[in-house]
């Protein structure tokens, strides 16, 4: 069958392993950009060198209370950083520098047959769990304020953070500074996602569960939503004002194509998946966002997300400041957000609504070393029809045109693919749509004495019950204190947490937690530290639960 | 490592360990901590120079949050440089706090009528030629005090007083018994931590008043004349031709640490920006309210923080506690149905979210041997899916808050009724919403209508 985008549909059930043409084509480029822009004469560079080891252990119970994982995680990061290639440094003139930040997440609590297509235990298997998997976090070659500050670049894994979100890719970024209050900017190259080497799922697109499906031997059964990860090229462009610091914007906008094979139906037809191929859209957006402020007065932030392929708007957000004097700081909230997914996926064509937040929120400095901060506001949960009513409505809708669905409906047997009760249900949603609100709540404290420091954090969610929906709540907060001793060599840090919340999506889910956290730190040098950390929390459905966590942290510059 | 207990027990334990945690933290906060003056004096600034002694007792810093000058009086915010409106007091981290332990008026000074006209160069004439922020810019007092005040300030170990009463030391210098038997109390002027050329700025025609306010007008100079970032920005935000060589970057003023960005680490304390600057209060509301300034303006935040930084909690592996506070495990399904959109933020619902959920059954697909008999996550299937729908049914929240349910479904779930029926295996239940219209979508992306509808299903030809 022949498809737009020229892909096939077939009815074979196997797919091709991933392929790795981006990854041998970025590795040589790196290396090869690297080379050339290596200075000629032996100059002084900054190297810096930085590695984190963390080691945790803890046990996640199930709903129901009982311990279903075990997780004894080792996550060890290394940072290697070159800075000031070029030699002597001068603010605002041309200069390269090298990064490169590697990640290993073991857990060696996972079980192997988890972890294990085929075994024994392969009742267990989860595919895509991988018990220590490595990724580079990023690593780039980049040089700024070339060419007399009108160009810069980066070249290798790298992320961008704008209107749309965070996105990580293997390729290359240039950057035009203009003299005229603009900066141009562009991207291209393959998007990080999770199944590819050295790659974590992390910036992916939600809404597809895609992996190596190499484990499965590449077949589909009997896990057809998992996904064969393939490469996925992706370009932005981005405009960004470069001009009075009183005022920023950024325009932008990214298109990320999917490659490769998927697997459509999710059952099989004569044995077989059905699945396709080719060249598609994965996510086509447009954003905006901007800020701006007038010292002593105030300040304005908004922006907005388009996404091209759902044909909305998917996020929006606005906020105002207003500076009462330099120690009071109220303001404004609002958010607008609309679930949108991978155009891989199926759910963007569901019925899903909008949710939108508003709040207002304070913050306080009384002190140079004491500051406040409150929110509070709603977030409104709309969807298309009233859930007290639906029901009796549409048995009544359809009982007027459909006396077969009706009998259905005083049986409480309603076929729901029935076409009569489907139209009655969609002209319901059409009528009216239904808001239900969230009541939300911040506080926060902060206060210093040079040597120690001291936080409050409260929140508060409240679902109301309205329409006769409740949504639960959560009310608490975390007291936490740290303090130096004998000069900074030891820290002591400790924080207690109690909260009550009650989830009503089951019965019985509703209780006070209760917890606290004892975190001793050793400064043995200038470039170490070493902090454990003892967490204990309690409630009445789970009992106890402990962590463990041990971090090293090293830090080398030379 | 742990298990379930009854609730008396755990009432019991919960109570017990209230009041241990309560006692370690009051340790902590009040039984560790040093006398309340050593602390709030801070770290200690360098000295002027090496061998000048500590201030004494009897002298007060001058700082934002120490005791006053003897001297020192209020200065009307209209003598105060530009930008003390929005920034009342100069930053600690970029002018530490200093001792000026010398009695002095400006304002008489200069309306002394002497001839030539004394001016800001006339003492501070160095401030002329300076090309950085670390010069010393103060008087000389042998050319700028001794020839008025009769004294001899040649010979440091020797200084002379003068014969009239203003010529003694106590006159100017502040200390016990200055100038007899005691010593007169030194200065402590640290060094600012920023980059500066007053010498460009004199010759761009920037007067000392644009940064530093009326200082002719008033008695002793204190940091409260010292710059306000706000009121640099009067030029170094401006654009075009107006803004001239005052360029905007950070870098152009602050310090820079290895990798160019800067330097926010100082014995003071930590640079953070001021609330005023595009909303960036770092105050204690900042770690969720964040999210704007970052989607808004993430070359600002580049100015100070790493990738890594951003790393360590978006996609770090160590949950982070101001976020997520004790007993999340427990708590958080809460926040998934109340806050979904902050989690997306952070997580990928198909590997994060549904991997462990896969692992600990709260899943349909998931492994078959954590999936536990008689055990249902949501409420009775003839509310939560059954026909007719009704207030408690899935779809109302799924309309509400799609990425809940996508945290924990793969497509497969939501297909076994809403794709069509026959050769994709549905239910035929249609998820669409009312006139729904596709438009380009399936030309552009065909995959996601293939899951539901065969590929020759007459709705995809409309």
């Amino acid at each position: 069958v022949s498809l737009p985008g020229g892909g096939n549909a077939t009815g074979h059930g196997r797919t091709r392993p991933p392929r790795r043409i981006g990854l041998r084509l970025a590795l040589p480029l790196a290396a090869g950009l690297l080379v050339a822009l290596a200075p000629r004469d032996a100059v002084a560079a900054d190297v810096e060198v930085t590695g984190d080891v963390v080691a945790q252990s803890y046990e996640v119970r199930g709903p129901w209370g009982d311990v279903v994982l075990g997780r004894r995680r080792l996550g060890t990061t290394v940072g290697l950083f070159v800075y000031h290639l070029q030699g002597d440094y001068q603010p605002l003139e041309a200069d390269y520098s090298a990064r490169l930040m590697m990640r290993m997440d073991a857990d060696y609590g996972i079980d192997g047959a988890e972890a294990s297509y085929g075994g024994p235990n392969s009742t267990r298997f989860v595919p895509g769990l991988e018990l220590a998997p490595l990724d580079v976090l990023y690593g780039y070659v980049e040089g700024r304020h070339l060419w007399d500050g009108w160009f810069g670049f980066r070249v290798g894994r790298q992320m961008v953070t704008d209107a749309l979100g965070w996105w990580s890719f293997d390729g290359a970024t240039v950057r035009l500074t203009t003299p005229w209050v603009v900066q141009v900017e562009a991207y291209g190259g393959l998007e990080q996602r999770g199944g590819l080497p050295l790659s974590s799922s992390r910036y992916e697109a939600q809404g597809v569960w895609r992996g190596s499906r190499s484990q499965l031997g590449g077949a589909p059964e009997p896990y057809p939503s998992f996904q064969p990860a393939d490469r996925a090229p992706g370009f932005g462009v981005a405009l960004e004002s470069d001009g009075p610091n009183w005022i920023h914007g950024r325009l932008t906008y990214r298109r990320v194509y999917n490659l490769g094979s998927a697997t459509t139906g999710q059952f099989p037809l004569s044995g077989q998946y059905p699945e396709m191929s080719g060249t598609r859209i994965s996510q086509d957006r447009l954003g905006y966002a901007m800020s701006a402020f007038l010292p002593g007065v105030g300040g304005l932030r908004g922006g907005f997300a388009y996404d091209l392929y759902n044909m909305l708007v998917s996020q929006a957000q606005g906020a105002v400041d207003v500076h009462l004097g330099s120690r009071v700081t109220i303001g404004a909230d609002i958010d607008y957000y609309v679930p949108t997914f991978d155009a891989d996926s199926i759910w963007n064509w569901f019925v899903h609504d909008p949710s939108t937040t508003v709040q207002a929120r304070a913050a306080v400095r009384p002190l140079s070393r004491l500051d406040l901060s409150a929110s509070a506001g709603v977030r409104l949960w709309s969807a298309a029809g009233d859930p007290t009513t639906f029901a009796a409505q549409q048995c009544a809708a359809v009982g007027a045109t459909d006396p077969v669905a009706l009998e259905r409906c005083l049986a409480l047997g309603l076929d729901p693919v029935s076409e009569g009760v489907h139209q009655a249900g969609q002209a319901l949603e059409k009528e009216r749509t239904n808001v239900v609100p969230d009541i939300i709540a911040t506080l926060g404290a902060g206060y210093g004495w040079g040597t120690g420091q001291a936080s409050l954090r409260g929140v508060g969610e409240l679902g109301v019950p309205t329409s006769g929906v409740y949504r639960g709540r959560r009310v608490g907060g975390e007291l936490g204190a740290r303090q130096a001793i004998d000069g900074g060599r030891y820290w002591l840090g400790g924080a207690l947490n109690l909260y009550e919340w009650d989830d009503p999506l089951r019965a019985g889910r509703e209780t006070t937690s209760f917890g606290y956290v004892l975190a001793p730190e050793y400064v043995p040098a200038e470039f170490a530290r070493v902090r454990l950390e003892w967490e204990h929390d309690m409630n009445e459905l789970v009992g106890n639960r402990f962590r463990l966590l041990a971090v090293v942290h090293l830090q080398v510059l030379r | 490592m742990s298990g379930a207990r009854s609730r008396p027990t755990c009432r019991r334990r919960l109570a017990a360990s209230l009041g241990l945690v309560a006692c370690v933290l009051w340790a902590v906060v009040v039984g560790l901590r040093t006398p309340v003056a050593l602390a709030e004096a801070g770290p200690p600034s360098a000295p002027a120079s090496s061998n000048e002694p500590s201030a004494d007792a009897g002298v007060a810093t001058s700082s934002s949050s120490a005791g006053r000058m003897p001297s020192e009086e209020d200065v009307p915010s209209e003598w105060l440089p530009p930008g003390s409106k929005a920034s009342p007091v100069p930053s600690e981290e970029i002018f530490p706090p200093q001792t000026i332990a010398i009695r002095f008026d400006h304002a008489a000074h200069l309306g002394l009528g002497v001839k030539p006209k004394l001016a800001c160069p006339t003492c501070h004439g160095k401030a002329l030629s300076s090309d950085s922020a670390r010069d010393r810019l103060l008087p000389n007092p042998v050319v700028t005090c001794d020839p008025c005040h009769g004294t001899s300030h040649r010979d440091l170990e020797q200084v002379r007083p003068g014969s009239a009463a203003d010529g003694q030391c106590p006159s100017c210098h502040l200390g016990k018994d200055a100038g007899r038997d005691g010593l007169v109390t030194r200065f402590v002027l640290p060094r600012p931590n920023l980059r500066n050329s007053h010498r460009k700025h004199l010759a761009r025609n920037i007067g000392c008043a644009q940064c530093h306010g009326s200082v002719e007008k008033i008695g002793l100079g204190t940091r409260q004349q010292l710059p306000r970032m706000s009121g640099c920005f009067v030029c170094h935000a401006m654009s075009g031709p107006a803004r001239g060589e005052a360029r905007g970057p950070c870098i152009t003023c602050h310090l820079v640490a290895p990798g160019g960005r800067l330097q926010t680490t100082f014995a003071t304390g930590r640079l953070v920006p001021p609330p005023w600057l595009h909303g960036a209060d770092h105050g204690s509301g900042w770690a969720i309210g964040h999210r704007r300034q970052a989607a808004a303006n993430s070359a600002m935040c580049a100015n100070c923080h790493t990738e890594q930084f951003c790393g360590d909690c978006h996609d770090g592996k160590v949950r982070p506690r101001e976020i997520h506070p004790g007993d999340w495990v427990s708590m958080h399904p809460i926040a998934a149905r109340q806050d979904n959109p902050r989690c997306v933020s952070c997580h990928q619902l198909q590997s994060f979210c549904a991997d462990c959920h896969r692992r600990v059954g709260v899943s349909r697909d998931g492994p078959s041997e954590s999936r536990l008999g008689g055990r249902r996550f949501h409420p009775p299937a003839a509310a939560w899916s059954a026909a007719p729908r009704g207030a408690e049914h899935h779809a109302w929240e799924a309309q509400r808050n799609l990425n809940a349910c996508v945290a924990c479904h793969s497509e497969r779930d939501c297909a076994t009724c809403h794709a069509t029926k026959g050769l994709r295996g549905g239910s035929g239940v249609d998820p669409h919403p009312p006139d729904f219209d596709a438009g380009s979508a399936y030309a552009r992306n065909p995959r996601p209508c293939l899951v539901c509808h065969g590929p020759n299903d007459r709705a995809l030809r409309r």
